[in-house]
């Protein structure tokens, strides 16, 4: 019998598992683990290796991944559709269908989960983010230093350190953009009551460390891996590799039963088909917020409960910098975020967090059909315009929007019934009238509302409460009514603010197998 | 995988002269002849785009070629007026095309034009559109009628 099985190799699954093997317990991480590509071989700037190399294939690939926003109904988030990064949502439909109601979820199957493509924009939680929460920041305070020296993270002491809190291990922040070095040289002459701006805290390298080389600013963010951006395989690959954790692939858990103070969890091997066990004494559920559902549901063979699903509703628009309009496009900048604005809006009546990005890392094609000007024009405008735009993406809390639900059918499907996003454009107002003081315009119609799924950031299916109860978690993770089991990932969120969730989701599992490792200790 | 294209619909319609569809798109964005390897990848994507097509729109699509001479201002009309989104989505999918291809990087990515250059531009390619617009609302009257 192992003493913990872990479920998913995602970015809770090896925080979790990274906790377990330093309490000295040697966990069994089951994953179905779809495989990375190999790396790529471009070390020149991609703008540079263009101008000399037919890019179809890491562009749009083989099987057309490239263009599935436009060959396919199923719109996703573009990064997601490079063909390098395909693996991640690779067979998800198939491995567990979802009926989508005005929702678009997405998961994955990956050893390393969905965040081998995130934007590894990592930020502690505080009071603010945990109120509703039956623990402190101070429970995950350690967990946040463990990780951020696991990691590799940057950032600086600046406005948003209330926001973001500690300092404390930070790497130095990477090198701004010349587009977003104007706009935040402006915020710094003109600054808000209510708006705050600050370097955002990135999962990369701004030097070089345990093996990882320093991020080398050469635009290929959107299409070729590189291991300066933090994705938890790293940590995955290299505990195995220890031998400090066991880890199966291609095995698809359906459920657990308990007994006699154990767990027997079942399984489906993704490539024979047959049925396996696997029996531990703890069993830690990380199978990202929406699988993890998914098998306390089929745990119970219940198919009527519906249980609430948290996301961040979003808004995104382009800033354009007059300006630098006619300027080169800046093809050095870090293609992840840049700097985050958090906006205490007295409008909105919340906290809002906003990313801001460059905008050279996607294909240039990408921007063709949001711009207003005839076919030749157009391009005209992706030579001239492009170069001196931004993108600002903004999050909101969950609670701005209805409550999305999800279930289990007979037949097996999830079934995920969202709201179309409804968020008030006329209340950005305030930040609109600010930027345009910083010199940085955005116009009405090209401001889009998310459609709902795509922030990716799913959270409080199970949350955790004082006192547990059914298809709840108690404060160490416990799910109600067991005795064994318990949630690692950010199902056990007892609330989502606006701040993006994955680096506190992965403090938690981590303080939650740490509960655990006692327990197993003291037994 | 999940991200890869199927199809949304069955018809019976048989898709019609994909290269040809390719050539007139090409040459109304790049005003030259289409070269081989764009025109292969372009078919294999709008094969894929043909098959979610319904028929009416396949049918617009198909007589837009035959009789519309300015593709450019009758795509440009469509998009505003949201009709005939085979013809939108098949420039779409040229542009990204054609991005692949190192010896048409200059039609993405331009040198420093100075703010009065970039200006310049725009405001030229504003009037461009307009007069386009106008025109492609005449040719949609037109293609709406035939
Ligand atoms: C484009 C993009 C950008 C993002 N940017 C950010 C960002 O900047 N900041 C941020 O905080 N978040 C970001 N996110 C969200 C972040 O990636 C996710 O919140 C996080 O990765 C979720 O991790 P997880 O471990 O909960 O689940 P997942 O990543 O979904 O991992 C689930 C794991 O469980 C396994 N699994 C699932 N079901 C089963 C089963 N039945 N049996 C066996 N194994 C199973 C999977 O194989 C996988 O290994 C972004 C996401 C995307 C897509």
């Amino acid at each position: 019998m192992h003493n913990v099985i872990v479920v998913g190799s995602g970015a809770a699954g090896v925080a979790a598992a990274l906790e377990l093997s330093q309490c000295r317990i040697r966990p069994l991480v089951l994953d179905v683990g779809e495989p990375a590509h190999p790396p790529g071989d471009v070390h020149d700037n991609f703008y540079d290796y263009k101008r000399g190399h037919d890019t179809y294939e890491m562009t749009i690939g083989r099987d057309l991944q490239g263009l599935s926003n436009l060959l396919t109904d199923r719109e996703v988030p573009v990064k997601l559709t490079a063909p390098y990064i395909d693996y991640v949502t690779r067979n998800a439909h198939t491995l567990s269908p979802i009926d989508e109601v005005d929702f678009c979820a997405i998961q994955s199957f990956a050893s390393g989960g969905l965040a081998n493509a995130w934007g590894a924009g990592l930020y502690r939680y505080t009071d603010h983010d945990l109120e509703g929460f039956p623990i402190q920041p101070g429970d995950l305070d350690p967990y946040f230093e463990k990780l951020t020296e696991e990691i590799g993270i940057c950032g600086e002491a600046d406005d948003l350190e209330g926001d973001f809190s500690s300092t404390l291990g930070l790497l130095p922040p990477l090198e701004l953009s010349r587009n977003i070095t104007r706009f935040y040289d402006a915020y710094r002459r003109r600054k808000h009551r209510e708006i705050r701006i600050g370097r955002a805290r990135v999962g990369a390298l701004s030097g070089a460390r345990n093996a990882r080389p320093a991020y080398a600013y050469r635009s290929l963010d959107f299409f070729q891996e590189s291991t300066a951006v933090y994705s938890p395989r790293y940590t995955l690959d290299r505990l195995s590799f220890e031998n400090r954790i066991e880890h199966r692939t291609s095995l698809l858990v359906k459920r657990w039963r308990e007994h006699d103070g154990a767990v027997t969890v079942e399984a489906r091997d993704t490539v024979t088909g047959e049925q396996c066990t696997f029996e531990a004494k703890k069993l830690l559920i990380a199978a990202g917020a929406i699988n993890t559902s998914k098998i306390v549901l089929q745990s119970h063979d219940d198919y009527e409960t519906v249980l609430p699903l948290l996301e961040n509703p979003a808004l995104q628009f382009p800033i354009v910098l007059p300006k630098l309009i006619g300027s080169a496009l800046d093809v050095t900048a870090f293609g992840l975020v840049q700097l985050n604005l958090v906006w205490d809006s007295q409008t909105y009546g919340m906290r809002l967090q906003g990313s801001i990005m460059d905008i050279t890392a996607p294909n240039r094609a990408e921007f063709f059909a949001s711009l207003p000007y005839s076919a030749r024009a157009n391009l005209a405008l992706i030579r001239t315009l492009l170069p001196s735009m931004l993108v600002m993406q903004l999050f909101f809390p969950a609670s701005s929007q209805p409550v999305t639900h999800i279930s289990l059918q007979a037949n097996g499907h999830l079934r995920i019934v969202g709201h179309p996003n409804t968020l008030d454009l006329r209340k950005l107002g305030p930040l609109l009238r600010y930027l345009r003081r910083l010199g940085a315009w955005t116009f009405g119609r090209l401001l889009v509302r998310v459609p709902a799924g795509h922030s990716v950031h799913y959270a409080g299916t199970l949350p955790m409460h004082e006192s547990g109860g059914r298809y709840r978690c108690t404060p160490d993770g416990r799910l109600g009514g067991t005795e064994n089991v318990f949630i690692a990932d950010s199902a056990s969120f007892s609330r989502l603010t606006a701040k993006n969730m994955s680096f506190a989701m992965m403090a938690n599992a981590m303080r939650i197998a740490h509960g655990v490792a006692k327990e197993v200790k003291n037994r | 995988m999940q991200n890869s294209p199927s199809p949304r619909t069955d018809s019976t319609v048989e898709p019609q002269h994909p290269d040809r569809g390719a050539a007139r798109i090409y040459a109304a964005v790049f005003r030259q002849t289409i070269p081989e390897m764009i025109l292969e990848r372009f078919v294999q994507a709008a094969t894929v785009l043909d098959r979610r097509t319904s028929d009416e729109e396949r049918v617009l699509y198909d007589h837009a070629l035959k009789r519309i001479g300015d593709l450019e201002a009758l795509e440009l009309a469509a998009r505003y007026t949201h009709r005939v989104p085979a013809l939108s989505d098949r420039f779409r999918l040229m542009v990204y095309i054609v991005e692949t291809d190192p010896d048409h990087q200059h039609y993405y990515v331009g040198s420093q034009t100075g703010f009065v250059g970039g200006l310049l531009s725009m405001v030229g390619g504003g009037f461009q559109t307009t007069v386009k617009l106008i025109k492609g609302w005449f040719l949609l009257k037109r293609l709406g009628s035939a």
